[in-house]
């Protein structure tokens, strides 16, 4: 049951997100415009690439989405709405997201074709800059929550969020999960100016159709699990005198999130690799460690 | 009805989906966005999305007129996108010209109103039309593909059929390229990128057969060699059995005599020239466009004898003559008569001294040069191959035709290696890469493999020891089994014997034909007690001892180590088998200290010296600068693709995703500005359309040459208003450079920012320019503070100011070459121009300076002080019947200084020179993006800022 009511949400909640994205990057708030996009899939043809890797081919897309719904499996929107519980849930997340560069990867080889071998190569290394700032600083929270329970790491941030507690590592985490979700300005691998669609590109039809499903329902993803990270999850205040009730507090703010992470790509031009896996490395890596040490310290004050 | 219907009827289900389709329109721009722009189209406002890959799309935008090899690859296009799919032409004229794409389904004028209620109609369309019961393929030339065999290793061997390397003996694998490929205008691999197919096996149309334009007998439903000639099949249709048939208007084509890539399905005139297309058959296209139409005699396949010019039917069988070419004249100058001989193509040992027939075919004899003394002694250290005299880059190891051009194969040598001119023979040894045991004093074939031996100084006393220069052997290279004690020539194919050192001592003594097997170095497990080659990869199988305990005793050299060809790590001082893989461990040299010196100085791994390293296998290809290699890919960035300006063809060799070697072409450049005589004005018309991205300029400088070479003088009113339509140009062109560069980097608020401000100036007049003044003030500001812009362009695509090429305009004022040609001229002058530099030359300091110029030319314009009743068109007003001179003049265009000189007649203009910024530009590619991550040689080649249209070939 609670199984249904997540999926249901994800599903939902992909739905605004590409409303969103066509709103942000074409001025155009069209509601019913996703429906006839997935129809639309249904009823073009597919075709396949002359000589495929067949397993890899078929496969990369479905993973996305299977990894970016393994995700959502341990994160809660209200105390008993989590599909499951499981005592390593915050490490679990980071398991699950891993596969996102499996299918990448498998998007990219597959096709034999050489856009979307490219693209599967930047994303790894994409994931070689990215991969240790979404790692430190779930450890960081997790430190505070003293549990790697998803739900015990929201209900820690009763007293203060953690955006507040731990602003460096709220910052590293949401651009790596900018970066995880191959949002711009982190989007060499569909770059639709160098790579005329990249990763994409070799894809039509019903398989489009699930990579990009899969793509929206990550980003749902981690803007959820930054929200329970970071913003205290179905916590919410009194505002105006109503009391939200918490998966509207959820909701809310995983929307907030989503709409900051689509927004800021639009304002930059894309990142270079070198520079990307540069920064990482000699500034985020330090900071990300630098904020593990400091909540360290204010854990034994401020717990 | 849709041309790019799906098959099916239309149920419940699919009229939902035709519907939603018919919602949900991505559009793939062709030539262009910038054209469109150029236009004043905004196709995002007309309610399509434009998408970043044809595989995406549904509706195929064709914006103006497109050139003929356009054409092609636009067809390339339409056939990846997923049906239904529609074609959209913008259009002036009333039935675009589109071959070979299917005629347009929907067609509107050049104008946002037209182009909104051309979607109105389009939905419509799609809804009605997506699927359809009967629906046929959509096939074109240019989709065809054909087989060719190259060898791995040596990627310049190139074969029909396939066989071996006549180098090293491995088995060729076949690669795909474009079939037409004297007809096609993108020669490069179709294998996977956005030229590819990838449908082809749905595209692929099974009404049209394939036949030999020399054995019309031969028929086949596939594309592929002739089995009795090697020569590509060539497309024919169906209905007839024989080429000539087809001389009708209905089924033939119709070309331009003056410029042959102009080709058409109907008659009509030519768009270069205007001179009437004239018909020609399709099928014999590849061997007719080497054939002047004064070089070209009939003849008739049964009776050689029988010769015309022109095409008939043989008066002795009735069959349709065959059109052949002349002797090409530098056959002759090769060929001396006392040298020369005749042979038949196709029976290569019928050979006569005087010209005839072949008795056994009745095919005329070809001449060819006999082979002399001369010739035969070069050709006893190395193999003969043949080539075409016309394509060097065609080789095969039998005589034949080449397959381009038709014309008989002519043998050569094998090219000499480079190293082996500078070697003095007595410093220099000669040593096969495979095996290093294998070494001769001189040049050879390895007697193991068959390789050719290389140059290699001599190395330490320690390989002395191996050679013992009295016991020698000769032996036939190419029958390496030959092998006899004194010199003499080779049984089976009279070549001198090579002497040859015998093998290391030990093993020598065991090598008893008897106790000899022959073994592949890839496939262990092949073994044959004769020489031979591998029935799994084609090499010459080696000899080797057949493992018997007591050779351990008669090992003399206590050093000889025997290790693993596979694992060269696995090193044993006696015989037995690889832990790791269980082959037979060979005998070899143990590396010395020496070795390991020379090896770790070069930065190899020591390991990698061994048999079948990767060192030595890959020896012949090419290096990485950073020293990992990775997959060698050829990738067309090309025509269309979004982000580059439509219509450059940039194919990029990618090591991985750094460049290692760029080629750059243009499909849309015009090469001959005039063929005949035509009256001034209509000289400036053909100028103006010449780019569409920048006319006025175009019509500018050809109204000013016109003016020189009249002598007229215009008034300081009227040079004004020229200035301000310059300017206007200028401050339009950057600001559509600007789109595509956002697009390129990914830069969406800038892409949509720029192009409304595009769209503004466009239809802005003077007043309206000033009141742009602070958006464009705004927008400057705001991109120098943009996170991330500077680091994406600082450092890229560094023009050094001191090239040999003449570069002009931003491009060279950004590396601080002041050249301006504005600063010239008096108007100019008079409003205090001074010319804009930077100093870095990278792509930031490009950036900046079209910044900087555009904030300059609403200064200029803001100056100027027209009066806003004045049009801002430009033209000549006085009639030119009488007037005749020489004129030239220059003009700064927005991408640089263009110069056109012509002449005048009468007011005809008979002679015209234009060169052009971008033909300049084009050059420095090379050099800019050697050695540069992708998405940095992507950026420098966009901040050229390169008009396809206006290069000049």
């Amino acid at each position: 049951m609670n199984t249904l009511v997540i999926l249901f949400f994800l599903l939902l909640g992909a739905y605004f997100v590409a409303v969103l994205e066509n709103w942000i990057s074409k001025g155009r708030f069209q509601l019913s415009a996703p429906l006839y996009a997935a129809v639309a899939f249904l009823g073009r043809e597919s075709f396949i690439p002359r000589k495929p890797d067949q397993i890899f081919y078929e496969v990369g897309p479905v993973l996305l989405l299977l990894s970016a719904v393994l995700a959502a499996a341990v994160i809660p929107l209200t105390p008993d709405l989590i599909i499951t519980d499981l005592a390593t849930g915050a490490l679990f997340i980071n398991a699950a997201l891993v596969y996102v560069l499996v299918a990448l990867l498998m998007a990219g080889w597959g096709p034999d074709g050489a856009y979307a071998m490219i693209g599967g190569w930047r994303f790894l290394g994409q994931l070689i800059a990215y991969a240790m700032l979404i790692v430190m600083p779930i450890t960081a929270v997790a430190m505070r929550a003293e549990s790697l329970l998803t739900t015990q790491i929201v209900t820690s941030q009763l007293s203060l969020w953690n955006i507040a507690y731990q602003p460096l590592g709220f910052a590293l985490f949401f651009v790596a999960s900018m970066a995880l979700a191959f949002l711009p300005p982190f989007n060499m691998m569909i770059a639709k100016g160098e790579l005329a669609g990249g990763v994409e590109a070799e894809y039509s039809g019903m398989r489009l159709g699930i990579f990009r499903l899969g793509r929206l329902v990550l980003i749902v993803t981690l803007a959820a699990a930054t929200v329970i990270f970071y913003l205290g999850g179905w916590q919410g205040f009194y505002l105006f005198g109503f009391e939200l009730p918490p998966w509207a507090w959820s909701t809310v703010k995983i929307l907030i999130v989503t709409m900051a992470m689509l927004l800021i790509g639009r304002y930059m031009p894309r990142i270079r690799e070198t520079h990307l896996l540069s920064w990482c490395w000699m500034i985020g890596i330090p900071l990300a460690l630098l904020n593990i040490f400091v909540v360290g310290v204010l854990v034994l004050e401020f717990p | 009805m849709i041309a790019g219907a799906r098959q099916g009827k239309m149920s419940v289900f699919k009229r939902l989906a035709s519907f939603s389709m018919s919602q949900d329109l991505g559009v793939y721009v062709v030539p262009g966005t910038e054209i469109t722009r150029a236009y004043g189209l905004d196709i995002e406002a007309a309610g399509m999305n434009i998408v970043a890959s044809p595989r995406h799309a549904s509706v195929l935008l064709i914006a103006g007129d497109m050139p003929a090899a356009l054409c092609d690859a636009a067809a390339v296009i339409y056939a990846q996108m997923p049906r239904p799919r529609v074609l959209f032409s913008l259009t002036t004229s009333t039935t675009p010209e589109l071959s070979p794409l299917p005629p347009a389904d929907i067609i509107a004028g050049l104008s946002q109103q037209e182009l909104v209620q051309g979607v109105v109609q389009l939905r419509k369309a799609l809804a009605e039309g997506a699927f359809h019961s009967d629906v046929s393929d959509f096939n074109a030339p240019v989709l065809q593909i054909r087989i060719e065999y190259v060898c791995p290793m040596h990627p310049e061997v190139i074969q029909d059929k396939p066989g071996s390397c006549p180098k090293c003996g491995m088995n060729l694998m076949p690669r795909e390229v474009q079939a037409n490929a004297a007809h096609n205008h993108t020669e490069h691999k179709m294998e996977s990128d956005d030229h590819s197919s990838h449908d082809h096996s749905m595209t692929h149309d099974t009404s049209v057969n394939y036949t030999c334009p020399m054995h019309p007998e031969v028929v086949q439903s596939k594309p592929g060699s002739c089995p009795k000639c090697g020569m590509n099949l060539e497309p024919q249709e169906k209905e007839t059995e024989h080429d000539h048939q087809h001389m009708d208007h209905t089924v033939g084509e119709y070309t331009c005599p003056m410029h042959p890539e102009v080709i058409r399905s109907k008659p009509g005139s030519c768009p270069e020239c205007g001179m009437n297309l004239e018909p020609r058959e399709i099928e014999v296209k590849h061997v007719h466009q080497h054939m002047n139409h004064a070089a070209v005699e009939y003849t008739c396949p049964m009776h050689p004898e029988v010769v015309q010019s022109e095409p008939g039917s043989c008066p002795e069988c009735g069959m349709n003559l065959e059109p052949r070419e002349i002797e090409v004249k530098h056959d002759h100058q090769h060929m001396d008569h006392a040298a020369v001989e005749y042979t038949c193509p196709m029976h290569p040992e019928v050979v006569q001294s005087e010209p005839g027939s072949c008795p056994e075919c009745g095919m005329n004899l070809e001449p060819r040069e006999k082979e002399t003394e001369h010739d035969h002694q070069h050709m006893n250290h190395t193999v003969v191959e043949y080539t075409c005299p016309m394509h060097p880059e065609v080789i095969r190891s039998e005589p034949g035709s080449c397959p381009e051009c038709g014309m008989n194969l002519e043998p050569r040598e094998i090219e000499a290696r480079p190293d082996h001119q500078h070697m003095d023979h007595t410093a220099v040894e000669y040593t096969c890469p495979m095996h290093p045991e294998v070494v001769q004093s001189e040049p050879g074939s390895c007697p193991k493999c068959g390789m050719n031996l290389e140059p290699r100084e001599k190395e330490t006393e320690h390989d002395h020891h191996h050679t013992d220069h009295t016991v020698v052997e000769y032996t036939c290279p190419m029958h390496p089994e030959v092998v006899q004690i004194e010199p003499g020539s080779c049984p089976e194919c009279g070549m001198n014997l090579e002497p040859r050192e015998i093998e290391v001592k030990h093993d020598h003594q065991h090598m008893d034909h008897a106790a000899v097997e022959y073994t592949c170095p890839m496939h262990p497990e092949v073994v044959q007690s004769e020489p031979g080659s591998c029935p799994e990869c084609g090499m010459n199988l080696e000899p080797r001892e057949i493992e018997v305990k007591h050779d351990h005793q008669h090992m003399d050299h206590a050093a000889v180590e025997y290790t693993c060809p596979m694992h060269p790590e696995v090193v044993q001082n006696e015989p037995g088998s690889c832990p790791k893989c269980g082959m037979f461990l060979e005998p070899r040299e143990p590396q010395s200290s020496h070795h390991d010196h020379t090896a770790m100085e070069s930065g190899m791994n020591h390991d990698d010296s061994g048999f079948m390293s990767m060192i030595d296998v890959t020896k012949d290809l090419p290096r990485s600068g950073d020293g990992l290699p990775m997959d060698w890919l050829d990738v067309p960035f090309g025509p269309f693709i979004p982000g580059l300006p439509g219509g450059l063809l940039l194919t990029l060799t990618l090591d991985g995703d750094t460049v290692a070697a760029a080629n750059t072409n243009t499909l849309v450049g015009t090469e001959t500005l005039l063929c005949h005589a035509i009256s001034a004005n209509d000289f400036i018309e053909k100028l103006t359309a010449l780019d569409p991205l920048t006319p006025n300029s175009y019509r500018l400088l050809a109204c000013l040459t016109i003016e020189n070479a009249a002598g007229i003088e215009v008034d300081t009113s009227t040079a004004k208003t020229r200035l301000v339509t310059l300017e206007r140009e200028r401050i339009v062109s950057h600001l559509s450079w600007l789109t595509l560069f956002a697009e390129q980097t990914g830069f969406d608020w800038l892409m949509q920012r720029a192009s409304s401000l595009q769209k503004s100036f466009t239809q802005a007049d003077v007043t309206q320019i000033i009141n742009l003044k602070k958006s464009v003030y705004d927008l400057s500001k705001r991109l120098q503070r943009t996170p991330l812009l500077k680091s994406r362009t600082t450092g890229v695509g560094r023009v050094p100011a001191d090239t040999e090429l003449t570069l002009s305009g931003p491009v060279a004022r950004a590396s601080g070459i002041s050249n301006d040609a504005r600063s010239n001229n008096k108007i100019y002058r008079e409003l205090g121009f001074t010319a804009v530099t930077q100093v870095n030359g990278d792509v930031r300091a490009r950036l900046q300076l079209r910044l900087d110029e555009i904030k300059q030319s609403i200064e200029l314009i803001q100056k100027a002080n027209v009066s806003v009743n004045d049009t801002l068109a430009v033209s000549i007003e006085e009639p030119m019947d009488t007037i005749s001179g020489q004129g030239q003049a220059v003009i700064e265009t927005p991408r640089g200084q263009a110069q056109l000189q012509l002449t005048l007649d009468k007011g005809q203009v008979t002679s015209a020179q234009l060169q052009t910024p971008s033909t300049q530009h084009l050059l420095l590619i090379e050099q800019l993006t050697s050695q540069q991550e992708l998405g940095d040689a992507l950026v420098t080649v966009g901040s050229l800022d390169l008009s396809p249209w206006e290069i000049r070939p």
